[in-house]
């Protein structure tokens, strides 16, 4: 069977700024995912360079990726994707497991997750927690370990609109607070209006915005 | 509360998620440590156990009737019915030899007795009997009045089987001819202790075998007069001896290889109880890929998920090797009772002696086991790629 190469983004060329939201805009298969991976060290490009802090990354080994994960990158996803075993603060903590020791940026567990107003709900797992606590909970925990970067792939997506709302300022205030670059994908359009600088993305390339 | 989850809390957590599926593989684990544990101990214990009924025979060596020496002398330390005899005649040849020190008539029957028809061991005696025995003392009663009283003492154990005790009645013998229970015995840790002693005379008067002995329990005078006094006996007719070493060598020989195949069963156990916890760890790293996908993307290496999911294993390993161990320590009898029907002799006790070597090492061996099962999913779950996983829902 004859494999078929796709080009999943072309000619992107973005720069991202402390503190400074960007959103990520496109219809599903746009390629947001493609790049948020890229510019998070869970993927490689098969041309280009990405550079973080001035490190190009393309061609690092997956011992120095993880390392970057490790310290400068924080994450989050759609469906907040929590450890159910694990209580909230655990999952909060869950970056500072893997630290060999703790590095100079990071928070406690217990700090983070009053910034995101859930000190009270320390004990419960994510099955006691509702949709927006639970997106809260993954918030806190891309930011324990004191990343440079947050990466953001359809945080408001399983929310309802006004829970959508409530998270993204939260995110932003964060965001302000911890001085992060960001870059959130989304194709909620209202919530993309709330960021600094907004990027369309239509079959890979960009389309609409300001890139610098 | 722990706000940074160690690499034991993730392990646990797990675990618990799916406790029955957990508990059946520690069950597997435990189930094969234990067996394997016990095959390994039965050596020891058997032979300890064996040596000290041996000790506790009071004689060395074994005159029977010619036929298979190692069934008279396992039927003698076991008690049965022997269905071959010996003139009596033959212990005033016996006993008047120069390498004798002392020697006993012995009269073995087997037969139902007491209101529940259980199958008892009949033992006719003299007063010999206690010189060779002097540690038999009587808890309650007195010694036999004369030779053919109809008299009976019960072993401790036989005692207790029968619910009675001195001043009783007891049927016995083919008519049931009602015998006084005059003593009863304190327990001795042997097959005494189940034996109903009668009177010699009156026991062969009893079953029908006047002048009749089933064997005689020979002490001699030391232990390098055995050669000699096996070369006398061979050339009596009609009857044989067998030394008590001679039974326990061939004995511990029969139960060497009863062990092997024991040993056997115990590695395929093991094989299965591994196979068990493969199982279990592959479908949990199969159901926890995005899991171990999102570990990754907030910093975890391939190294630390291979570590977690093997201490996973290890887990396993460890609460199953401890549950097997103490299977054994007080369960043993189900291997025990497994070898009682299959070896041709074992001793009363028991038979499974643990030792902290053989538990130390059922409890690396369990360890290993797990761990080695568990080398296939760890190294599936340390090859996740968060990006391809991360993309599914959760």
């Amino acid at each position: 069977m004859a494999s078929e190469t796709v080009e999943a983004l072309r000619g992107v060329d973005l720069v991202l700024h402390p503190a400074e939201v960007v959103a990520l805009v496109g219809a599903s298969g746009s390629g947001k995912t493609t790049l948020l991976n890229l510019v998070g060290c869970l993927d490689r490009p098969s041309a280009g360079v990405i550079r973080l802090h001035g490190q190009e990354i393309q061609d690092l080994g997956e011992k120095e990726l993880t390392k970057i994960r490790r310290k400068q990158i924080g994450f989050v996803f759609q469906d907040a994707s929590l450890i159910p075993t694990i209580t909230a603060l655990e999952n909060v903590g869950l970056p500072l497991s893997f630290h060999r020791s703790s590095g100079p940026g990071s928070h406690q567990p217990e700090q983070m997750l009053s910034q995101v107003g859930l000190a009270d709900k320390a004990g419960r797992y994510p099955s006691e927690l509702s949709g927006g606590e639970r997106q809260r909970i993954a918030i806190a925990r891309a930011l324990v370990h004191g990343p440079s970067l947050l990466l953001a792939d359809e945080p408001t997506g399983n929310l309802d609109s006004e829970n959508g709302r409530k998270i993204f300022s939260l995110f932003r205030q964060l965001v302000s607070t911890h001085r992060l670059c960001t870059l959130v994908a989304t194709h909620n359009e209202e919530l993309a209006s709330m960021a600094d600088r907004k990027i369309h993305l239509r079959d890979g390339q960009v389309v609409n915005g300001a890139v610098r | 509360m722990q706000a940074i989850p160690g690499y034991f809390r993730l392990a646990t957590a797990d675990l618990r998620r799916r406790p029955l599926r957990t508990a059946l593989a520690v069950l597997g684990v435990a189930l094969s440590t234990s067996l394997l544990l016990g095959t390994v101990s039965l050596h020891a214990g058997y032979v300890r156990a064996l040596d000290s009924t041996i000790e506790r025979m009071g004689y060395q060596v074994l005159v029977t009737a010619k036929g298979c020496p190692y069934e008279a002398a396992s039927l003698a330390m076991r008690g049965g019915n022997v269905p071959m005899y010996i003139d009596e005649a033959t212990f005033d040849t016996i006993l008047q030899d120069a390498d004798v020190q002392e020697a006993t008539k012995l009269f073995m029957q087997g037969m139902e007795a007491g209101q529940g028809h259980r199958l008892m061991v009949f033992m006719g005696v003299d007063d010999r009997f206690r010189n060779l025995k002097p540690w038999m003392s009587l808890q309650r009663g007195a010694w036999f009045s004369n030779p053919t009283a109809g008299d009976a003492l019960l072993g401790y154990n036989a005692a207790a089987t029968l619910g009675m005790s001195v001043g009783d009645r007891l049927p016995v013998g083919p008519a049931h001819r009602p015998v006084a229970i005059r003593g009863v015995f304190d327990r001795t840790g042997t097959q005494d202790d189940g034996m109903i002693f009668l009177p010699l005379t009156f026991a062969q008067e009893l079953f029908d075998r006047q002048g009749k002995l089933t064997g005689v329990g020979v002490r001699l005078r030391s232990l390098d007069r055995v050669p000699s006094f096996l070369a006398k006996m061979f050339e009596l007719p009609s009857v044989q001896a067998i030394t008590m070493t001679q039974f326990r060598s061939t004995v511990v020989e029969f139960v060497a290889t009863s062990r092997l195949l024991l040993l056997l069963s115990a590695l395929v156990a093991s094989f299965i109880g591994a196979l068990g916890v493969l199982n279990v760890m592959t479908m949990s790293v199969a159901e926890r890929l995005r899991e171990f996908g999102l570990m990754k993307a907030v910093g975890a290496s391939g190294r630390d998920l291979f570590s977690l999911t093997l201490l996973e294993t290890g887990c396993l390993g460890v609460s199953g090797a401890l549950i097997g161990t103490a299977m054994t320590a007080f369960g043993g009898w189900g291997i025990e009772s497994l070898l009682r029907r299959i070896v041709p002799f074992a001793p009363p006790g028991r038979l499974i002696g643990l030792d902290a070597v053989a538990v130390g090492g059922a409890l690396l061996a369990g360890l290993v086991l797990a761990v080695a099962a568990g080398v296939y999913p760890a190294a599936r779950a340390a090859r996740v790629r968060p990006a391809a996983i991360l993309r599914q829902a959760f």
